[in-house]
């Protein structure tokens, strides 16, 4: 998911391959953080003929961190990586 | 013989097991939104029938729904509810003395019941609630009864005969919104959140001062 992106969360639990059950605390504590925001998607339940979906988009905040958190994670699998060889 | 019979029971078995499945994904559903905080309830309702929506087939969709209360009891954290409602309790047990008399007003204008306006996103409610022996302090339910104007609840309201001053008294209590107090104590019980309860209060408070804005200016075109 990029910043722009906006993925349901069943297009999440799709992508991701995250079972319900693992995905929505996961989903509700980057919310909670700041990390991600949601918003309901546009239109009347009754005229869409079903339950409005909720979008979710990764914040500033969520992707620089995401970037920050990845890049130590690289740092410390290439470390671990020339430690075993 | 036996593989005909076989075949016809299996049949009817995996007809009755797939015509159970949506009872049981309803079931879940409804379990899982029961577990999660009373402010969380209504969000999760519709985003977890959306994506229960998007998931083809009827064993994937119970299978996501079961998930769904897995989720609900991870994120229902009980401490931070608990904090809500111990809130409300003390705001509950600070206003005591004032709850009391605009319920026992209210009380003896509705007898044995109270109704007052309720506006949420969906709209303006008349909210009807019957209390149990405990009176001034519990009360037996709440339920959104009619979709209604609040302007059309105050005309049907007033209708009906009763004591002028009494009337006079709940008039203002409605008007300084003293009136949704009374459904704080839902929120001690759990049945309401403390931010939900908040919101609502003001903006009953905001609908009363518009109302009253208009009031002015129309007895000052009157005159």
């Amino acid at each position: 998911m990029s910043s722009k992106d906006e993925l349901s969360g069943a297009d999440i639990a799709r992508s991701t391959r995250l079972s319900s059950g693992t995905l929505y605390p996961i989903l509700s504590r980057l919310e909670s953080a700041k990390w991600i925001e949601s918003h309901w998607e546009n239109g009347d339940p009754h005229k869409l003929g079903r339950p409005r979906r909720r979008f979710y988009q990764v914040t500033a905040l969520g992707a620089r961190n995401a970037r920050k958190q990845f890049t130590e994670l690289q740092s410390a699998i290439g470390r671990l990586a020339w430690e075993v060889s | 013989m036996g593989g005909f019979l076989g075949s016809f029971l299996g049949k009817l078995f995996a007809d009755e097991f797939r015509a159970w499945l949506p009872w049981i994904q309803e079931r879940a559903m409804q379990a899982a939104v029961r577990r999660l905080r009373p402010d969380q309830r209504e969000r999760y309702n519709e985003e977890w029938r959306s994506h229960l929506n998007e998931v083809p087939g009827e064993i994937a969709k119970t299978l996501v729904a079961i998930g769904f209360v897995r989720a609900a009891m991870e994120m229902s954290s009980r401490r931070e509810y608990d904090f809500s409602r111990i809130r409300a309790l003390a705001l509950y047990l600070l206003l005591l003395p004032v709850i009391s008399v605009v319920y026992a007003v209210v009380k003896i204008n509705s007898r044995n019941r109270y109704v007052f306006p309720m506006t949420t996103p969906a709209g303006d409610f008349i909210v009807l609630s019957r209390y149990c022996p405990l009176g001034l302090i519990l009360y037996y339910s709440l339920r959104l009864e009619r979709h209604i104007s609040r302007l059309y609840w105050e005309n049907c309201h007033y209708s009906s005969w009763r004591a002028p001053r009494l009337v006079m008294l709940e008039t203002f209590f409605m008007e300084q919104g003293l009136i949704d107090l009374l459904s704080l104590g839902h929120v001690v019980l759990g049945r309401l959140s403390y931010q939900r309860w908040l919101q609502i209060h003001l903006s009953n408070l905001e609908v009363t001062e518009k109302q009253r804005a208009a009031r002015s200016s129309q007895s000052q075109d009157g005159s």
